[in-house]
């Protein structure tokens, strides 16, 4: 369990391994989560970078009012938002080109798991644009993150009960849709 | 047997949604199906690397901040104790200050003023009578002229 204050305390005294330790920790987490709500991998990389580097800006002003996964997340969410907008990841981004910039894991590469886990990306990545960006949000945040509703409501700002009910409406349009693609 | 356990119920604590006419538990399914999909999609080392560069050098002008920040505290904490300590203090020079100048203001005016203010001075003429006695008188006169 990641001790955060900790490392928040690490971090502000030069620690370059603290550094180190935000990145490995945090990394992967935010790079799904901004796949899955942008779903275009490059773009989730560059969301994360900026996500990284607001959050080392505003550390000294980091009060402590929520975890520092809610406040990164919460920064992410409002990074990937933003970048969503932008006139140019609208005109550029599309589903192929998010999987264009998959990447192939370094260790035992097998092309046979590779493509089948390809598939299943690009399937989950389809899934979760064909719902709207609210629903979106917030389906990755708890199923794919595991975050608890009242984490979220921290993270979108928005109350426990309209999380929950933008859960369970994003749910139900998940449910058809695997059921439309015969995944159960 | 269908059993409905808990349907589609916003409001509930959990936001669980269990579903048995299916006998499956949607939760768990779109759960396996989302982190299944993405299980491989991770930071390429490259990209960490570079990414822990940038965190440990923004973090040093956060530092640097932070180093301002606490200057300015302790220069805040100064002012905030020398206000409470010196208010008194400047209260009581003001005081003495008023008062040594009220005092003074009869030594320190200029001869003109002091004709002004006071015309009237006084010559002392003694005489000595023929019995030895000393008789001294004050005889006003208007210094104006």
């Amino acid at each position: 369990m990641l001790n955060e204050t900790e490392l928040i305390l690490r971090l502000l005294d030069g620690e370059e391994s603290a550094s180190r330790e935000l990145v490995l920790y945090f990394g992967d987490r935010l790079l799904r989560a901004a796949y899955g709500i942008t779903g275009d991998l490059q773009a989730a990389e560059e969301v994360v970078q900026d996500t990284f580097l607001k959050t080392c800006r505003r550390l000294s002003s980091f009060k402590g009012d929520s975890s520092l996964e809610t406040w990164m997340f919460r920064i992410m969410i409002n990074t990937a938002r933003n970048r969503m907008r932008s006139s140019w990841i609208r005109r550029v981004t599309t589903i192929d080109q998010g999987q264009a910039s998959w990447v192939p894991a370094p260790e035992g590469y097998n092309p046979e798991h590779e493509l089948l886990q390809r598939e299943r990306r690009q399937e989950v990545i389809r899934c979760l644009r064909e719902l709207p960006l609210k629903y979106r949000e917030v389906m990755v945040l708890y199923y794919l993150e595991d975050l608890s509703v009242e984490k979220i409501s921290q993270v979108l700002g928005h109350p426990s009960g309209t999380v929950k009910s933008q859960l369970s409406r994003g749910r139900d349009r998940m449910k058809q849709l695997l059921e439309i693609r015969e995944v159960y | 047997m269908v059993e409905k356990i808990e349907r589609n119920r916003p409001g509930n604590s959990t936001g669980k949604y269990l579903d048995t006419d299916m006998c499956i538990d949607p939760d768990n399914e779109i759960r396996r199906y989302v982190k299944e999909g993405m299980q491989d999609v991770n930071l390429p080392e490259a990209r960490k690397r570079i990414l822990q560069q940038e965190v440990f050098t923004e973090t040093a002008g956060c530092r640097d901040g932070i180093a301002r920040r606490v200057l300015r505290r302790v220069h805040d904490f100064m002012e905030t104790t020398f206000e409470i300590s010196l208010a008194p203090v400047v209260t009581a020079l003001g005081v003495l200050v008023v008062g040594a100048a009220t005092l003074s203001y009869g030594y320190l005016v200029v001869p003109s003023e002091t004709n002004i203010r006071n015309p009237v001075g006084y010559i002392q003429q003694t005489s000595v009578n023929p019995n030895g006695s000393t008789h001294i008188i004050f005889l006003p006169v208007d210094r104006r002229g």
